[in-house]
């Protein structure tokens, strides 16, 4: 791909798109924050490093919350939880819904009932009351948050996958591939998947945004894991201040809003510039 | 049959389970191409000219009857035991903007025939797709090129380059020229014929315009309802159609009229093609034909060989007297 920053290229597409620029700086943000948390905050977020209750804008530039801890240092320290989070499980979620779905709807007959059946058992329960069932047995820890958003999660993206799959299957390209003898494997990551990329990567980059908001949300009802700060955790434990010290809601929340509108509109932008009919 | 016989059908059948019933798209049909031959196959469209062609090079499993190619029965042969013969067996769709994947240039395309089957260094493989692109009157150039950039019978172009690249010993070629402008129809048909010519190979060559397959075929099959109804050397059917349904496509032809049917012969045929999931009962076109008599609701009408007309075979009561 020599041709990365051609006139037709995704990433070009993408960097003069408004609302894909807009993203990536927000992003870049969050991004920088998170990897130099440590440098900027070396005490860690749960240091009491002020008094308690001090507004935002005076010696702390978000403030500190009813212990005396820098807002501040939480924002940065939990931007990278929730990248994390949003990056590992869509990984998960796009891996497994890849494969059941992919599967599915190159195979067809007794296979696609089989998966299809699964899936739907897996979309019947709802998302968010099943992420927290999940923690709530094995436990409040990053691993099993991660592992409850992805398994509530992939369903909708594996029958995406298959419609696509089977959409594509149906065409005379891949008969003429297995006229000349091609195997499944093969037809399948070749000449199939690469056409079902651009929708897997649209629908990917929205669960990314849809994974932080769930993280935040179980963080919020407090089965995060208590030994990380998380921005949903801020939001929760500011709570019960919200009258007297609303920065200790508010900052932590417009984090997560930022964060999962930048992400919504780079998958917009991908949606875009991915999409062989658009204009530009 | 002589013994240059290279792919032969017997009774073959093809079911399509659909939720209207079953439809017996391909029903016992006999078949056999010679080596440098083409066979035209012609009927309207549903009849299941394209669920033969495929099933005759096994894109699709027959429910009933034997293909024999070469010295085997290929019928019910699996995945596995097949791919050796995939190259042999080659296939010309009809919408070449449909049969060319349009994420891969058409180098990647045209290489996969040989990557498949592990012909050639990679080295080799870049001269034979060169080689094989110019066969198909293109420059060499068209291989960095990805589909969407060429005309539709560019397109069809290299998806001939891509069937005749393992130099396969059976084309079928599924209405390929059906999808084209007319001016470059004839570019295409007359681009087969050398092809064919040189290679010696069989074509099964489907089309529903009886233009096209006079011009291709040296034998002509007629196809009606899943069934063969007539069978016949280009010559002598285009001198004389027995089969009342193959008067009829004649008939039907626009222009220039065919000499062997003057105006006042013309046969007309009436209504749409009836279901197939339930045929009409004894002779399958008896509700459209205009010679219809009762034996014929009655009696299938065998496929057999007239009194005096070697090598064509027909399906008709009034041809062929009970």
């Amino acid at each position: 791909m020599a041709d990365l920053l051609s006139k037709n290229s995704v990433p070009r597409k993408i960097l003069t798109n408004v609302s894909g620029v807009i993203s990536l700086v927000i992003l870049g943000i969050i991004v920088i924050l998170a990897i130099f948390a440590p440098v900027i905050y070396p005490d860690g977020p749960f240091e009491m490093v002020g008094n308690p209750f001090m507004p935002p804008f005076g010696e702390f530039i978000f403030g500190t919350d009813m212990l005396g801890r820098d807002i501040a240092a939480g924002i940065a320290y939990g931007a990278r939880i929730s990248l994390l989070v949003g990056l590992v499980a869509t990984f998960i979620i796009v891996l497994l819904g890849t494969v059941i779905g992919g599967l599915a709807g190159y195979y067809g007959g007794w296979v696609d009932t089989l998966m299809m059946r699964v899936t739907e058992f897996f979309q019947t329960i709802p998302t968010f009351i099943g992420a927290i069932v999940i923690v709530a047995i094995l436990g409040p820890t990053l691993p099993n948050v991660i592992g409850a958003i992805a398994i509530v999660s992939w369903a909708p993206l594996a029958r995406l996958v298959r419609a696509e799959v089977k959409k594509t299957v149906n065409l005379e390209y891949i008969e003429a591939c297995v006229a000349l003898g091609m195997s499944d494997i093969r037809i399948l990551i070749v000449q199939v998947l690469p056409n079902v990329l651009s929708t897997v990567v649209v629908a990917g980059s929205l669960m990314v945004a849809t994974a932080i908001l769930f993280e935040s949300g179980l963080s919020f009802l407090g089965l995060g894991d208590p030994n990380i700060m998380t921005w949903g955790f801020m939001v929760g434990a500011g709570r019960a201040a919200i009258r007297t010290a609303w920065w200790m809601v508010t900052i932590p929340g417009l984090a997560i809003l930022f964060t999962v509108l930048a992400i919504n509109l780079l998958g917009d932008a991908f949606n875009e510039a991915l999409n062989p009919r658009s204009k530009r | 049959m002589t013994d240059d016989v290279l792919i032969e059908a017997r009774d073959l059948t093809k079911l399509h389970h659909t939720a209207g019933g079953v439809v017996r798209a391909v029903d016992g049909i006999d078949l056999s191409i010679r080596r440098g031959e083409t066979l035209g196959l012609v009927g309207e469209s549903g009849c299941g000219k394209s669920t033969l062609g495929r099933t005759l090079i096994r894109l699709h499993e027959p429910d009933e009857g034997s293909i024999r190619y070469g010295e085997r029965d290929i019928a019910h042969l699996n995945r596995k035991e097949l791919r050796p013969l995939r190259g042999d067996l080659q296939m010309v769709f009809q919408d070449p903007f449909a049969s060319l994947n349009p994420r891969r240039s058409i180098r990647q395309i045209l290489t996969e025939p040989f990557s498949v089957h592990g012909i050639g260094t990679r080295k080799e493989r870049r001269q034979i797709v060169d080689d094989l692109i110019e066969k198909v009157g293109l420059h060499s150039d068209f291989a960095e090129r990805y589909p969407h950039e060429i005309s539709g019978g560019q397109r069809q172009r290299i998806a001939i380059a891509r069937a005749i690249a393992l130099d396969p010993n059976v084309v079928v070629c599924d209405e390929p020229v059906s999808a084209l402008d007319v001016s470059v129809q004839a570019q295409i048909i007359n681009l087969m014929r050398r092809l064919q010519t040189s290679s010696g190979a069989a074509y099964l060559f489907i089309s529903h315009d009886l233009s096209v397959i006079g011009y291709m075929a040296d034998r002509i099959a007629v196809m009606y309802l899943g069934e063969i109804v007539e069978d016949a050397p280009k010559a002598a059917l285009w001198k004389e159609p027995l089969h009342p349904y193959t008067q009829a496509l004649f008939s039907a032809i626009a222009q220039p009229d065919p000499p062997s049917v003057p105006r006042r012969k013309r046969v007309p045929i009436e209504g749409d093609i009836p279901s197939a999931i339930n045929p009409p009962s004894g002779c399958r076109f008896r509700s459209r034909c205009p010679f219809a008599m009762p034996i014929c609701a009655e009696q299938k009408p065998a496929l057999k060989e007239p009194a005096g007309r070697a090598g064509t075979r027909v399906s008709c009561h009034l041809v062929n007297s009970p």
